[in-house]
């Protein structure tokens, strides 16, 4: 495996070289890189060579496969996003990167699986941060690599363009599962909610939460024709009775709280498909599952790739690591 | 492959939840939950024809991918 950590120089000269590239790293860093055929989201925390690490120096760079033939970039914002699946059914595969909590993030978060063309072509991606000691402080940020500017709301996308016979395809491992428990579902899509419906009967969420002992470190499941989709807690406020999520809850979707997991790592390591890490394009992994399962120092099989605010395995998923594979044609 | 059009009552029945398939394709479980819980709130014929016709979008523009053979399989196609 090629190494995934740069330094700046190194990240200029693959961009001087003509490379399309996929760049995650502080802002500071990506700031000084030059224009070029590439896009880039803000983090320090990557799964890197050596596993888990956080850096304010090093870039993750993600180098396309060979099978690429051709690559554009597109900018969206919250207006535009809406024709995001559209606009990517003639390529191989996209690459999305969105600012967490900008007005984009919220847009796609919330409709996504109703825009046009909705899963027709591979879009995977992630939802760009900052360092956890800047929260609130600092803003994530992406960049559009041709213009070298670095926008607080919007989304870029790299299309690729793939080699006749090759195909992508977009998995996810997730070890969550939900749990024994009560079902939970919401009248209204939100980040939010103060009420649920909570085994038929609507509730207060925060005083439920808080009288089952439910560990909000552990996300909100439901069960997509199986494959678990995680919501995760962001904040329980019992003054105000506000629970909100780093991803939208949806009405109609029966949601339970996760079953506990012990050892991250070693959960991963059962759940990681027979996979050829030499057949995956890109993969990202969610800073909760970083910091929860403290990850830092660790290694996920062989897979690396940028820590991030959210995932993006067509829609906005949570707590799940998402990967992209370069297979080919049946 | 060609794929019977979207007016054939195979992608209809799977939008309504009258043909269960346990799909393997991820862009495929994600559509079709969120097209069943949309054409639970709207049962007509024209939404459901909408419906229908984005499930088959999926699959006409997958037909060659691995996975999503797999289920074109399972549906006797």
């Amino acid at each position: 495996m090629p190494s995934v950590m740069h330094s700046v120089d190194e990240v200029r000269d693959l961009i001087q070289s003509g490379k399309a590239l996929l760049l995650a790293g502080d802002e500071a860093q990506l700031a000084k890189l030059p224009k070029g055929n590439w896009i880039g989201g803000t983090i320090p925390y990557f799964i890197g060579d050596e596993g888990g690490v956080c850096s304010r120096e090093l870039i993750h760079v993600t180098m396309l496969p060979d099978a690429v033939a051709e690559v554009s970039l597109d900018r969206y914002d919250e207006n535009t996003i809406s024709t995001v699946y559209q606009d990517g059914t003639n390529v191989g595969f996209s690459l999305i990167i969105i600012p967490a909590s900008s007005a984009t993030h919220l847009a796609f978060a919330l409709n996504a699986p109703t825009y046009p063309s909705f899963g027709v072509k591979p879009l995977i991606g992630w939802i760009s941060g900052v360092h956890l000691s800047e929260l609130g402080v600092a803003t994530p940020k992406v960049f559009d690599g041709r213009t070298g500017e670095a926008l607080a709301n919007g989304a870029m996308v790299l299309r690729a363009k793939l080699a006749p016979g090759k195909l992508a395809d977009v998995g996810i491992v997730n070890i969550f599962e939900p749990g024994e428990g009560s079902t939970i579902k919401f009248d209204t899509d939100g980040f939010s909610a103060k009420e649920a419906v909570i085994d038929g009967k609507k509730r207060p969420l925060a005083a439920w939460l808080k009288e089952n002992a439910i560990d909000t470190r552990y996300p909100l499941v439901a069960d997509y024709m199986g494959t678990q989709v995680n919501v995760s807690f962001q904040a329980v406020d019992d003054e105000s009775g506000e629970v909100t999520f780093y991803a939208p809850v949806f009405a109609g979707v029966e949601y339970r709280t996760a079953r506990p997991v012990g050892d991250y790592v070693a959960e991963f390591d059962q759940r990681v498909p027979e996979i050829s890490t030499g057949h995956m394009a890109f993969a990202c992994n969610c800073i909760l599952n970083y910091l929860y399962s403290e990850l830092e120092g660790k290694k996920t099989g062989a897979i690396t790739g940028p820590i991030t605010f959210g995932e993006i395995a067509y829609q906005l998923l949570n707590q799940t690591l998402a990967y992209l594979l370069i297979v080919d044609a049946e | 492959m060609k794929l019977p059009p979207p007016s054939d009552p195979l992608w209809s029945d799977i939008v309504t939840g009258r043909r269960k398939v346990a799909f393997e394709f991820l862009a495929a479980r994600m559509l079709v939950t969120r097209l069943q819980m949309t054409a639970m709130r709207d049962k007509s014929l024209q939404n459901v024809s909408l419906l229908a016709g984005q499930l088959h979008e999926l699959f006409a523009a997958n037909s060659t991918l691995p996975v999503a053979k797999k289920d074109l399989a399972k549906l006797g196609l």
